[in-house]
C-alpha cells in the first residue's frame, strides 16, 4: 500500500527528502500538465510546476493532512500560474507548436486504430485550440475537473471561489466549448 | 463514425439538453483525447535540489535576519540608553554643578575676599609692630614696661598672701 500524501508530507517536514521525492515524483505529472494548459508554454509550465513544488515545500507546515494534497499543492500552482499570466500576457499558440514543444502521443493507448488515432489528434487539436480561447478561469475550472478529475469544492477551494461560481464557469465553459468546436466540425 | 466523435457528440446532445451530469461526464472522457505533457526525466531530482537549496537559503536568510534584528535592537537600546540616561545624567550634573558652581563660586569670592582684607591688616599690623619693635628707644621702653609690670605682678601677689594670712593665719598661700 502506498504511503498516503498526509505521510509523506509528515515525513518531508522531519527532513526526508525520499519522502519528498515521492511526493514530487507523485504530482510532477499533473503539475506540468495543469501548468502548460493554463500559461501555453511546456518550458514555463515546467519552471511553474518546479516553483510551485519549492514554495509548497516552504509550506507544508500550513497543509492540512485532513485535505486533499492535490488541491492544496494545485492552489499553490494556480496562484504562480495566475502571476506568471498578470505578468506576461501569453498568446494563444496552436497544437502545433505545443507539440513541437514536446507534448507526447496519445494517453491511453491500448493499440488504437489509424483512424481513430487520426480522429483522436484532430478532437485533441480543436479542443486544444478552444481550451486556449476560454477565458483564463474558465481554463484552469475545466482543466483542473475535467484533466486533474477535482471535485467541486477542491476546485473552488484551489481557486478560492464560492462553489457556485466555479459551477457557473464550468457551465459556461462547456457552452463556449461546445460551440467552438461546432465551428472547428464537431457538430452532431 | 469514431469513438471520439461518439464522445463528442454524447457531450453536446447532453449539453444541449440540459443534462448537466451526463455532459460532465461525456466532457471528462473527450479530455482523454488531450495529449500529455510529461516532465523531464531530471524534473524530480533537480526539483527536490532546488526546494532543499531553497530551505537552506531560506534558514540562512532567517539567521541572517535575526542576526541583523538583534544587531539592530541592541544598537538601539545602547543608543537609547545611552542618549537618554546621560542625557539625563548630564542635566543632572550640569544643572547641579552650575547651581553649587554659582553658590559656591560666590561664596569663595565673597570668603576670599574677606581672607585678603584681613590677611593685609594682620600683615599690616605685624609690619607696624615689627618695625616699632625694631627700634632701640621702643625695645627700651618695652622692657622698661615688662620690668614695671613685673614688678606690679610681685607687688600684688605680696598683697595677696599678706592679706589670705590675716583672714586665715594658719593657712598659708604660695
Amino acid at each position: 500500500m502506498p504511503t498516503s500524501d498526509a505521510e509523506l508530507v509528515r515525513q518531508a517536514m522531519a527532513g526526508s527528502q525520499a519522502a519528498y521525492r515521492t511526493l514530487v515524483a507523485r504530482y510532477a505529472s499533473a503539475a506540468v500538465n495543469v501548468a502548460a494548459r493554463l500559461v501555453r508554454d511546456r518550458a514555463v509550465a515546467e519552471e511553474l510546476a518546479q516553483d510551485a513544488f519549492v514554495r509548497a515545500f516552504a509550506r507544508l507546515d500550513s497543509y492540512d493532512p485532513e485535505r486533499k494534497f492535490s488541491a492544496w499543492f494545485f492552489r499553490v500552482l494556480h496562484n504562480l500560474a495566475v502571476d506568471h499570466l498578470r505578468r506576461r500576457r501569453v498568446e494563444t499558440v496552436s497544437l502545433d507548436a505545443l507539440t513541437a514543444e514536446g507534448y507526447q502521443g496519445p494517453r491511453d493507448a491500448g493499440g488504437p486504430s489509424p483512424a481513430d488515432e487520426l480522429e483522436r489528434r484532430s478532437l485533441a487539436a480543436a479542443l486544444e485550440d478552444a481550451l486556449g480561447r476560454l477565458r483564463t478561469e474558465y481554463r484552469e475550472a475545466v482543466v483542473l475537473r475535467y484533466q486533474q478529475g477535482l471535485t467541486i469544492e477542491e476546485i473552488a477551494d484551489v481557486l478560492e471561489l464560492p462553489e457556485g461560481t466555479v459551477k457557473t464557469f464550468l457551465h459556461r465553459a462547456r457552452k463556449e466549448l461546445a460551440g467552438l468546436l461546432a465551428e472547428a466540425g464537431w457538430r452532431p | 463514425m469514431g469513438r471520439w466523435r461518439t464522445h463528442v457528440e454524447t457531450w453536446l446532445a447532453a449539453d444541449r439538453d440540459g443534462q448537466d451530469e451526463a455532459a460532465d461526464a461525456a466532457l471528462g472522457r473527450m479530455f482523454a483525447a488531450l495529449p500529455g505533457v510529461e516532465p523531464s526525466p531530471a524534473f524530480v531530482a533537480r526539483t527536490v535540489k532546488a526546494a532543499w537549496a531553497a530551505r537552506a537559503r531560506q534558514r540562512r536568510l532567517a539567521a541572517w535576519a535575526a542576526a541583523a534584528a538583534a544587531v539592530l535592537i541592541v544598537g538601539t537600546a545602547g543608543v537609547v540608553l545611552y542618549t537618554a540616561i546621560d542625557g539625563r545624567t548630564a542635566w543632572l550634573v550640569l544643572t547641579t554643578a552650575a547651581s553649587l558652581a554659582s553658590s559656591s563660586a560666590l561664596w569663595l569670592v565673597s570668603v576670599g575676599v574677606a581672607a585678603t582684607g584681613w590677611w593685609a591688616t594682620a600683615a599690616d599690623a605685624g609690619v607696624a609692630i615689627a618695625a616699632a619693635m625694631a627700634r632701640p628707644y621702643s625695645m627700651a621702653a618695652l622692657v622698661a614696661v615688662e620690668v614695671v609690670a613685673a614688678a606690679a605682678f610681685v607687688m600684688l601677689h605680696r598683697l595677696l598672701r599678706s592679706d589670705v594670712e590675716l583672714r586665715t593665719p594658719r593657712a598659708y598661700c604660695f
